[in-house]
């Protein structure tokens, strides 16, 4: 991963540095989208978008990648998950993704520290909801801009991240944890 | 957005996008067969990323048009248009409606479920001049193709069988909304408001199977004239 956050470095100029992270980081994204699309076409599509974005947001792009080149990657992660959803949402095949969420107890001993068991449980959550923490706190989306992407109200919109951010609270706390800490 | 927990929060929601992706990364047996539209659009996006993004922003309904194929949705056309388009008895009705929403107003439409007749190809026989072919999707069953000018100005014409079901959105927010006819045929216009928003005609050729969509900042007497001269080539 250190020579790849070298590589990006040595890219020259804005646009050296988006190929150099397409070529990159394009199959990783594809396999991220086939897991959710299990189509290969569909991937590709998401893939596409997702690559797009980037390249329409490139401020966004640099400023992770000056505050951490690392988080490069699983930011690009999540904007092909969620092109992946919007596909899905268009679809109206997000209805098949799993809903009910029951988190699981921790399994291994690294999830006595409270930050692995934070990221376990995000791991587990179900899509959707997983889908508004990373709007509002990765991408740093507005609620409403949030509610126009799923098509709901301001208030909704505030009250699924809200709840979703609570659930992840709850468990912690009843596990013992305090906030993650 | 700050609070200590929100910091938290934020980077386990980027580690686990890291750790989901090495799982899937792990899971992908061998290497992508990528299609030929994919390494066609791949290769236009990597030759200047930015120019692309910024084309492909402009034009960002196509992106919905183009899963609105697949989209479940039920529509009716006033009795008023079935007969003023078409008054000869056919099998089928189609209904398209609209419903107009703050931002944007959504065309939805239903066939009956029957076969539709072959698609073709549709093209504009009058392109404004300075416009150059700039990419085509005449395989699928949403159809497009595209024209672009040295002002980075997109024309992009859509096209998809009525006995499909799909819905269109189409911003009204920075449009004025007009009715006009292509070819006798009711049409609703979307004018752009500042000098560079795009324009927007759509309607729906019943005889012809077909709902059109053409885009582009054009004069209102460009846009419908281009539209009137959309004719099949096969």
């Amino acid at each position: 991963m250190l020579s790849l956050c070298l590589s990006l470095l040595e890219s020259d100029g804005d646009r050296a540095l988006f190929r150099e992270f397409h070529g990159r980081y394009e199959r990783r994204l594809y396999a991220v989208a086939l897991g959710l699309l299990r189509d290969p076409r569909r991937a590709e599509d998401a893939v596409q978008e997702a690559m797009v974005h980037i390249a329409g947001h490139f401020d966004q792009f640099k400023k992770i990648f000056e505050e951490d080149c690392l988080k490069i990657g699983p930011w690009a992660v999540i904007i092909v998950k969620h092109a992946a959803l919007d596909l899905l949402r268009q679809e109206e095949r997000l209805a098949a993704l799993p809903e009910h969420w029951e988190a699981q107890a921790a399994e291994t001993a690294e999830s006595e520290d409270g930050y692995r068991r934070l990221v376990e449980l995000i791991r587990s959550m179900p899509d959707r909801d997983r889908e508004v923490l990373e709007l509002r706190f990765v991408r740093e989306w507005e609620i409403r801009d949030i509610a126009r992407r799923l098509s709901i109200s301001e208030t909704t919109a505030r009250k699924r991240v809200d709840r979703a951010r609570a659930r992840l609270v709850a468990v912690l706390r009843r596990e013992g944890y305090e906030h993650g800490k | 957005m700050g609070s200590e927990w929100d910091e938290r929060l934020r980077a386990a929601l980027l580690e686990a996008a890291r750790l989901d992706g090495e799982a899937d990364f792990a899971a992908l047996s061998g290497e992508p067969d990528f299609s030929q539209d994919y390494l066609r659009e791949r290769e236009r996006l990597l030759r200047d990323p930015f120019r692309y993004a910024r084309r492909r922003s402009r034009f960002g309904y196509k992106a919905v048009l183009w899963y609105a194929a697949c989209a479940l949705v039920t529509l009716c056309l006033s009795a008023a248009l079935v007969l003023a388009t078409n008054p000869a008895a056919r099998a089928w009705v189609v209904r398209m409606w609209s419903t107009w929403r703050p931002e944007y107003t959504e065309y939805q439409f239903q066939g009956d479920g029957t076969e539709p007749a072959p698609l073709g190809v549709w093209r504009p026989t009058y392109v404004p001049e300075g416009y150059e072919e700039w990419g085509k999707d005449e395989t699928g069953s949403l159809r497009s193709i595209d024209y672009v000018n040295d002002k980075d100005y997109f024309l992009s014409l859509t096209y998809m069988p009525l006995s499909n079901e799909g819905n269109i959105l189409l911003d009204n927010e920075h449009n004025v909304f007009h009715r006009v006819t292509i070819h006798g045929l009711p049409a609703d216009l979307y004018t752009g408001i500042e000098e560079d928003d795009p324009s927007t005609v759509i309607w729906a050729d019943e005889e012809a199977g077909m709902v059109f969509s053409l885009r582009g900042v054009l004069s209102e007497e460009e846009l419908l004239y281009m539209a009137e001269s959309i004719a099949p080539t096969s």
